[in-house]
């Protein structure tokens, strides 16, 4: 069939089965632009109405959109909104503007209707519907979606979206602190590689993919780098959010790099009164403000700015956070015929990690500070040609600073050679400074260009959108730089300096085609999503990436759900233009004397610069499936999904053995004074070190659920159980490189190659959120009960502890012959798995606790405390090498915080 | 009959819970305790009389300490003592005659014995016995342990040394000696710490052992002369800070890289070796990347001698699996033992000890780590400017906690 229409398309087509796998993507592309030249001529209808609030003034720039279609306006002056081009059929349509609550309305329509208007309500807890739990769905964006309201994030006072994200179920509640890298871990249970997970995790900022694949700062002070890693979450002030999107399942083809879900963040674009915030908890606080003004010609300013202090612990103020973000939007309808709104950003952010003096410390050996400043710049609109069309451009810059400085003493060998071979070296004095900088400066470049269209074919309703992306990604930094070159001589291997800049830059282009497809029927209705992403990643992977998905949904009741999809992940710029590593090995050993003219120190440098262009971007593939109940006020939803990443990459260890040729000292004739020559004897000496390799596998299975009782009328209270069902087995193919772990005192070491083991880990969590509304006095509770069933990492894949064959000290490779492997000889190599697992936890609680206080005015007074019952169990940890078990406390110790938000 | 003994434990039941009810009823009495302490001579020390001897108890809470006097039978009663936790000893000196009498062996020798940890109960009488035991005196003791190490400048640990001392009236040759420190590295400082369950009768455990060279007449030590091994020779004072010691003129270091690279490990960074100082040899060492570093918290020492050392080793018995750190031990026996100091980590950790009561009956420790603090033996008495050191084999009575190290002498 598909043959046979691209004959017709092209007659000089010639049928080759030996297509390669490329020219296959090419036709297939083809075949879907195709589509657009058999759209039906449908009958179209026009829908039209008007926007007021209660006092029944029209609003101006209210969203009035057809769910699941790119249909939608904007309303005039007066209120009024022309939606047109609509095939007959079932819509849900959706009005929405910043401040007011939404309407959300199913609709059928088949013929031209006028003056339909809707009368919006200012959002306050005086309403009666307020949601404060994440929606869970499938929206445009994907299979599975979390959509969290601005009520629902007003009621936890976030001051970070990674406190957002708590609402996600199957997420824990946990205490603020800002001074780690806090990362997304979407739909993982394992512990050992969720940075991977949350490195495969798109987060989009007012239609900007953030990107951490230039981030090439890997040995900052602290564990604050986000090399390899997600997007640092913590980053991101949660006071000018509008609302979150969270895509745990399938995500459209539209959203590329990426393996495991995505975060769609929207800020406020539109008329608002001043908004200035207030959020305190014991060990941070935060100023925030807020407001759009409405500019004389039209369109919108909205300016925001926050500022954030954190301490580590409420009772420590040595290490500490700063940051403050800043942001300038502009929305302008450009030209009404058109329908050509634009929109462009400034943001400026600076993130600060930071520590001073302890008053109980003496003197402070360590020192460090990461600085970074960051801008983002992003511009984008859609316009009525060609359907509708999208484009938008961003760009990202961040100066990252980072430094450390550490009181070292010595004497020890200085060693600062960049060049191989064998040098003299000079000692360190007694004390002295090591300060290590780093400047980073990564860039990301993303645009996009989407056209949409909406046609109705052979009674099917099709929703199309293709669009072209591209991302660039380079580092500009100077890299590492070891001032006062204080490095300190030692043969394992060690990072000196690098420059970011000369790695080339990372590119990807993708086209991408969507078709959502609606079918209608009298008692049923089916949406096939059916989408095709093609990547052309680091000018060499042809990548194609599939996503369909299906939803049927009967007597407007039952809906069962199905979806599928692949999606890949470029590899970071670290992993594959990773540094030199350096190796010393210190050739004379009879060096060191107090006379300096007796001192002398011989050193050779050995350099090796791991090569990582065959590292692949990793595959992440997502399995779907599930129903949806809604009845009698009853919403059940149940989801079971799979979720695989492939080609992981993780740091493996190798070993690399060096010539150390002995020297000897000679005595300057005549004086006392101490030279060096070389003598005949060489020893080898081996080291193990790391380099990246795609290695990783990890497979998550699950179950989600969320249940919504019926909200009890008289008492305005709504309950909603949500919970989580997780198995995650990681595995990493790589071997595993280990001096002898069970070493006699005079024996020699030799490195055993084991098999690596494999762990599954089980999480199961859930959530009873409680929810009391009293609209009269404008007064929010929730009571909020965390269930913890299961948490236990077992080990599923148990190698042998014996290793397979073992390096012996001059770096020779000796297998072990099967029979021979557990003899007493290899002893020494015994290494035991179990070690890595851990206790399984018991099934514990946790109670929190959130309040929101509005007033006539419509300032908001809001109250939390996390295990506010103070409830801490403890449970014994698994029991060590010598028999003894350590006591493990499971809920964090209670926390607090108060917030106000006053409205000018 | 079997009845008739419920019935009777019945009542005792009943009688005793009756008199605690008068008891409780008395609350403003905080209840003491009563201590009894039999000591008793070892069997390889004959026709000594353990009458008259002075018991000592110390408190481990506070470290008070209280004494009595054995009566004819070897009875020393203390009564009306604070319930809690006491560590017992009792001494006994002897000339080189009564020695010779006793044991055979003509040198002057304490005999020592001890109980530690012994829990006392308020309102209850306790018995303890404690057995007199001990060896000859050494001629080399170990004078002083620098192991807490020095935060200024952050040295840390480098500066540790070990020094030894000649205690006997002539020249004593320090060739062929082993000095070890012994296994598990530490004890009682972290909570996954266990004491040893390996017997310490006879042997005990080491993690590193090194060797003086020589071929006997290379390294002598003059009477009343220190020997000082320092783990890495170098002036740490040359940072600036005098608090921090100068051992440059050490008489030994320690330098592990080199043997240890031919092993295939890997020495440490810090691990330096001054080329005017002669470095001990590398026997024992059971780390993967190491050095001859003590436990800047409770290292305890032996120095030993025995020409056909050979290195025997031994796993942990408390570890079930093998894991991944300092589970092999190499064994030393205790006869070659010429002087051990037990260091713990504070004064609670009495039954971590890695050494028998003959050769340490208490033990020594420093509150903190990296202090400056050092643990040096007292001072018996001078004979014609001859210092001579206490040496009873009991750590808690012949070693001081003194404020900073004293290598090379006293101090003053």
């Amino acid at each position: 069939m598909f043959l046979h229409l691209l004959q017709k398309i092209n007659p000089h087509y010639r049928f080759d089965r030996k297509l390669t796998k490329m020219k296959s993507y090419k036709y297939l592309l083809l075949f879907f632009t195709t589509i657009f030249s058999i759209t039906a001529n449908a009958q179209k209808y026009q829908f039209s109405g008007k926007v007021f609030d209660a006092e029944k003034n029209p609003l101006y720039y209210a969203v009035v959109n057809l769910k699941g279609t790119h249909i939608y306006d904007l309303t005039d002056e007066n209120g009024q909104y022309i939606l047109e081009d609509i095939v007959p059929g079932k819509y849900t349509l959706y009005v929405t503007i910043l401040g007011y609550q939404n309407i959300e309305k199913e609709i059928e329509i088949n013929r031209d209707v006028v003056n339909y208007n809707f009368y919006l309500e200012e959002s306050s807890l005086a309403l009666d519907e307020v949601v404060v739990t994440a929606k869970v769905g499938q929206s445009k964006e994907g299979s599975t979606t979390y959509k969290i309201g601005s009520d629902a994030i007003q009621q936890i006072q976030p001051i970070s979206v990674s406190d957002i994200l708590q609402l996600i179920p199957g997420n824990q509640v946990g205490s603020t602190n800002l001074n780690r890298v806090a990362q997304a871990d979407l739909r993982n249970a394992g512990s050992d590689y969720s940075s991977l997970n949350a490195f495969g995790t798109a987060v989009i900022l007012d239609g900007n993919q953030l990107s951490t694949d230039g981030v090439m700062q890997s040995g900052e002070g602290a564990g604050h780098s986000t090399a390899n890693k997600g997007i640092d979450l913590r980053e991101i002030s949660a006071s000018n959010i509008e609302s979150v999107e969270v895509v745990s399942g399938v995500p459209s083809a539209k959203y590329g790099n990426v393996t495991s879900g995505a975060i769609i963040i929207n800020r406020k674009a539109g008329y608002t009164p001043y908004h200035f915030s207030f959020n305190s908890t014991p060990n941070s606080y935060q100023f925030g403000v807020n407001k759009g003004f409405k500019s004389e010609k039209g369109g919108f300013l909205n300016i925001d700015g926050d500022y954030t202090y954190n301490n580590a612990t409420g009772v420590s103020r040595k290490r500490y956070y700063q940051r403050i973000n800043m942001g300038l939007m502009w929305t302008k309808e450009i030209s009404k015929s058109l329908e050509w709104n634009h929109n462009m950003s400034v943001r400026y952010g600076l993130n600060f990690d930071g520590q001073r003096k302890d008053p109980d410390e003496e003197v402070v050996q360590a020192k460090f500070e990461n600085r970074s400043h960051n801008i983002i710049f992003g511009t984008n609109g859609s316009l009525k040609v060609l359907g509708r069309t999208i484009y938008s451009i961003n760009g990202n810059y961040t100066h990252r600073y980072s430094y450390k400085d550490v009181i070292e003493s010595g004497p020890t060998i200085v060693m600062e050679s960049l060049e191989e071979g064998t040098h003299f070296a000079g000692y360190s004095p007694v004390v002295f400074n090591r300060v290590t900088e780093f400047y980073g400066e990564p860039v990301n470049i993303n645009g996009r260009l989407e056209t949409q269209q909406t046609f109705k074919t052979l009674g099917f309703r099709h929703s199309t959108t293709s669009g072209f992306e591209f991302s660039y990604n380079k580092n500009y930094g100077k890299g590492r730089v070891l001032a006062d070159s204080t490095n300190v001589a030692s043969n394992t291997g060690g990072q000196r300096e690098m420059n970011f800049y000369n790695a080339p830059a990372s590119e990807t282009y993708s086209f991408y085609f969507q078709d959502d497809i609606s079918l209608d029927k009298e008692k049923a209705n089916y949406l096939f999503k059916v989408g095709l992403r093609y990547d052309y990643m680091l000018k060499r992977y042809h990548l194609l990436s599939p996503r369909v998905s299906l939803s049927a949904r009967y007597f407007e009741k039952l809906r069962f759900r199905l979806a599928y999809g692949i999606s890949y992940k470029t590899p970071s710029m670290l992993q594959m233009y990773p540094g030199p590593t350096y190796f010393d090995v210190k050739n004379l050993d009879k060096s060191y004397s107090e006379d300096e003219e007796r001192r002398v120190a011989v050193v050779t440098t050995y350099i090796y610069q791991p090569t990582h262009e065959n590292i692949d971007p990793s595959k992440g593939t997502t399995l779907e499936g599930g129903f949806d109940i809604e009845h009698k006020g009853f919403n059940l939803r149940v989801t079971g999904f799979y979720k695989e990443i492939n080609n992981g990459i993780s740091s493996v260890s190798k070993l690399k053995t060096f010539d150390k040729q002995i020297w000897d000292t000679l005595t300057i004739a005549g004086t006392n004074a101490l030279t060096a020559i070389p003598t005949d004897s060489i020893v080898r000496v081996s080291t193990t070190f790391p380099i990246y390799e795609n290695t990783v596998q990890s497979r998550t299975q699950g179950i989600e659920l969320s249940l919504q009782f019926p909200k009890i009328k008289a008492t305005a209270t709504t309950i909603n159980f949500s919970g989580s069902y997780l198995k995650t087995h990681e595995s990493n193919d790589a071997l595993t490189i280990k001096g002898s772990p069970n070493l006699g005192g005079a024996s020699e070491l030799r490195y055993g190659v084991y098999e690596r083991p494999s762990y599954d880990t089980y999480v199961t969590r859930s959530n009873l959120t409680i929810a009391q509304h009293i609209p009269q006095i404008k007064l929010m509770v929730t009571v909020m009960t965390e269930i913890n069933w299961i948490n236990k990492k077992e080990l599923t894949n148990d190698p042998s502890p014996y290793p397979f064959a073992y390096y012996s000290i001059d770096g020779t490779y000796n297998e072990i012959p099967e029979g021979e492997r557990t003899n007493e000889e290899y002893n020494d190599l015994y290494r035991s798995s179990e070690y890595f697992t851990t206790a399984p936890q018991p099934i514990y609680f946790n109670f929190h606790v959130q309040i929101r206080k509005e007033t006539k005015q419509g300032h908001n007074f809001s109250f939390y405390a996390n295990n506010f019952l103070w409830y801490n169990p403890t449970y014994e940890g698994k029991a060590s090498s010598d028999g003894r078990k350590a006591i493990h406390y499971l809920n964090s110790k209670i926390t607090f915080g108060i917030g106000f938000n006053f409205k000018l | 009959m079997e009845n008739k003994f419920k019935l009777f434990l019945a009542m005792t039941l009943a009688t005793i819970m009756a008199i605690s009810f008068v008891a409780c009823d008395d609350d403003d009495e905080v209840k003491l305790a009563n201590l009894n302490v039999q000591v008793d001579i070892a069997d390889s020390f004959t026709g000594l009389s353990a009458a008259n001897l002075y018991v000592y108890i110390t408190n481990t809470s506070d470290n008070g300490v209280d004494s009595a006097l054995t009566d004819a039978t070897g009875l020393a009663a203390f009564v009306d003592l604070a319930p809690g936790t006491y560590n017992v000893s009792a001494e006994m000196e002897l000339t080189a005659e009564e020695a010779g009498a006793a044991s055979g062996y003509y040198e002057e020798m304490t005999l020592v014995g001890t109980a530690i940890n012994e829990e006392l109960l308020g309102g209850f009488d306790h018995e303890v016995s404690v057995e007199l035991d001990g060896k000859p005196a050494s001629s080399l003791v170990i004078k002083e342990l620098y192991f807490n190490g020095s935060m200024v400048d952050f040295i840390f640990y480098k500066s540790q040394f070990i020094e030894l001392f000649n205690n006997s009236d002539d020249v004593v040759y320090a060739d062929g000696l082993y000095v070890a420190m012994l296994a598990p590295q530490t004890n009682g400082s972290g909570t996954s710490d266990v004491p040893t369950t390996l017997d310490l009768t006879e042997t005990v455990y080491a993690q590193k052992i090194m060797r003086v060279p020589g071929t006997g007449g290379d390294y002598p030590i003059q009477a009343g002369e220190t020997f000082l091994i320092a783990l890495n020779a170098v002036d740490y004072s040359n940072g600036g800070a005098s608090t921090n010691v100068d051992l440059s003129g050490a008489d030994m270091e320690t330098y592990a890289t080199a043997w240890m690279e031919s092993l295939g490990r890997t020495g440490a960074i810090d691990d330096v070796d001054n080329i005017d100082v002669p470095n001990m040899e590398c026997v024992y060492l059971n780390q993967t990347y190491g050095w001859y570093q003590m436990d800047p918290g409770s290292p305890s020492v032996v120095i030993f001698r025995n020409e056909s050392f050979a290195i025997d080793e031994i796993t942990d018995p408390a570890a079930d699996i093998p894991a991944e750190i300092y589970k092999i031990y190499a064994k030393i026996n205790v006869e070659d033992i010429l002087d051990g100091v037990d260091i713990m980590v504070n004064a609670e950790t009495g039954n971590f000890k890695r050494l028998p009561s003959n050769i340490d009956a208490g033990f020594s420790y420093i509150d903190g780590y990296f202090t400056n603090k050092s643990v040096r033996r007292k001072e018996e008495r001078e004979v014609n400017g001859r210092k001579i050191l206490k040496d009873t084999n009991n750590s808690t009575n012949d070693l001081e906690v003194i404020d900073t190290p004293t290598p090379g002498g006293f101090g003053n």
